[in-house]
């Protein structure tokens, strides 16, 4: 599936109306869209190529709002979420609390609306506001360059971090493809929100835990699934870490991205700096704002670091300011 | 003829109860979207028309909600549906899949209970009528042997 198709059947989840309207870009736009968001009573935004651009009548894009924007209704945009829900909100529960939708084809839409609580915890939520369509790009080359530097086939450990949208779930993606291959790993692929494989296995030596709460299905896949490769996408929780420390050191190679933006908050940000701590990973791939490519590849030293107080040092074998020769193998 | 609608509209509530009752434990238990609850219960109950028709107009390409608003649309229109069912039925549909499971089962509950109540009403009216009919019936066709002799 090329880049025009995932956009076609991302735009499909969307009525009618909104299918059109958006069909109506030109396919520059349509092949490197990766975001459309849609808020109640507001021009309809669509980002491509970095940049933020409005949606006008007949295609056109504009760089502020103008009178010709499109909006989305309230009505109208009750009617998409409802479209996402497959008109049955009550099968997507645990989904539209945690805040998204896994749509068909690994697609995903956040959603903002007003959280109905219970006891602290969110139950539901009703009259969305907001719907970012977040659409999915398979590129099984993306993972190209990381293989080269920081190969599960080589670090039992292999950490990605990046910022949002800096294409950390399309390596994971791709690696899932080529390591599940024939020859490669036994891999399980934990993949809660639907992104990493659009619900179907990536490789034919792929098991996918599909839709399972990510602690949960880190237990399971290392329990029950036997994996010689785990990934996990978005490891956030100290419960999800928890998890993923109990396969650690089990014979199981991991690889499991995270949110970063740079080396310090690797050092600080509290899930990666225990993640690091754990002696699992050795190696981590930073990835730049700009999406797929990479700032730098560290290894992981278990050496204590005296400014950030870790039991790891990071240093850097790839990037601006290379540490050390970097050794593959 | 009338008599024998009567039956019809008796056993069209009593299916419309029997769907509610497996709408219900469906969705409780495996949770289940709509389509295809509609689609798993048309292949064990093919005779309950408004679910059917959805599910032929929902696979040929209609949005699920037009699907089952058109089909109780046409049904009302083709006089098989009893009185009153129409409404019932567009705001039972209406409903469906727009809330949260306890929503969902407390939705169901409701027409389950305003389905008794028609249900409850058609048996009335079938036990008050249904026999009167024949009886017109018969004592009309004797009046006009008797006129004819």
């Amino acid at each position: 599936m090329n880049r025009d198709e995932a956009f076609a059947q991302a735009v499909r989840n969307l009525t009618d109306e909104w299918q059109a309207a958006l069909m109506r870009l030109p396919a520059y736009v349509r092949a490197s869209c990766t975001e459309i968001r849609l808020r109640r009573e507001r021009p309809v935004a669509v980002l491509w190529q970095g940049q933020v651009q409005f949606l006008r009548d007949g295609g056109r894009l504009s760089d502020v709002p103008v009178s010709d924007c499109r909006k989305v209704s309230a009505a109208g945009l009750e009617r998409i979420f409802q479209r996402m829900c497959g008109y049955s909100v009550h099968s997507c529960q645990h989904q539209i609390c945690a805040g998204y939708l896994s749509l068909p084809g690994g697609h995903r839409a956040g959603l903002c609306g007003q959280a109905v609580t219970e006891q602290g915890q969110i139950r539901t939520v009703r009259d969305i506001s907001s719907i970012v369509l977040r659409i999915r790009h398979r590129i099984p080359e993306a993972a190209s360059e990381v293989l080269r530097y920081a190969s599960p086939q080589y670090y039992r450990g292999v950490l990605i971090a990046g910022p949002p949208g800096s294409g950390k779930t399309t390596i994971l993606q791709a690696l899932a493809e080529r390591m599940s291959q024939p020859g490669g790993f036994q891999t399980a692929v934990v993949d809660e929100k639907g992104e990493l494989s659009g619900g179907d296995a990536a490789g034919v030596c792929c098991d996918v835990l599909y839709g399972y709460p990510k602690a949960e299905g880190i237990q399971q896949a290392v329990r029950n699934l036997a994996p010689q490769l785990l990934i996990c996408d978005e490891v956030g929780t100290q419960a999800e870490f928890a998890a993923l420390a109990e396969g650690m050191h089990t014979g199981v190679r991991i690889a499991a991205s995270v949110h970063s933006d740079d080396e310090r908050s690797l050092y600080v940000r509290p899930v990666a700096r225990a993640m690091l701590n754990s002696g699992g990973f050795e190696r981590v791939v930073l990835l730049e704002k700009q999406p797929g490519r990479i700032a730098a590849v560290y290894r992981v030293e278990a050496k204590q670091s005296e400014a950030y107080g870790t039991d790891f040092t990071l240093c850097r074998v790839y990037g601006v300011g290379v540490d050390a020769v970097p050794a593959v193998g | 003829m009338r008599s024998l609608q009567l039956g019809e509209y008796v056993r069209f509530w009593t299916q419309f109860l029997n769907f509610t009752l497996y709408a219900e434990n469906t969705l409780r238990c495996a949770g289940v979207p709509i389509g295809e609850l509609f689609r798993r219960y048309t292949v064990q109950h093919p005779d309950f028309e408004p679910v059917g028709e959805c599910v032929r107009r929902w696979e040929a390409g209609a949005e699920l909600p037009d699907a089952w608003a058109q089909g109780v649309d046409s049904l009302w229109r083709a006089h098989r549906l009893p009185e009153g069912a129409d409404a019932l039925l567009m705001e039972f549909g209406a409903g469906l899949g727009t809330t949260d499971l306890a929503g969902q089962l407390s939705h169901i509950a409701v027409y389950r209970v305003l389905g008794e109540e028609k249900r409850a009403a058609a048996r009335t009216d079938q036990a008050a009528k249904g026999k009167l009919y024949p009886v017109l019936g018969a004592a009309l066709g004797l009046g006009l042997d008797l006129l004819l002799l």
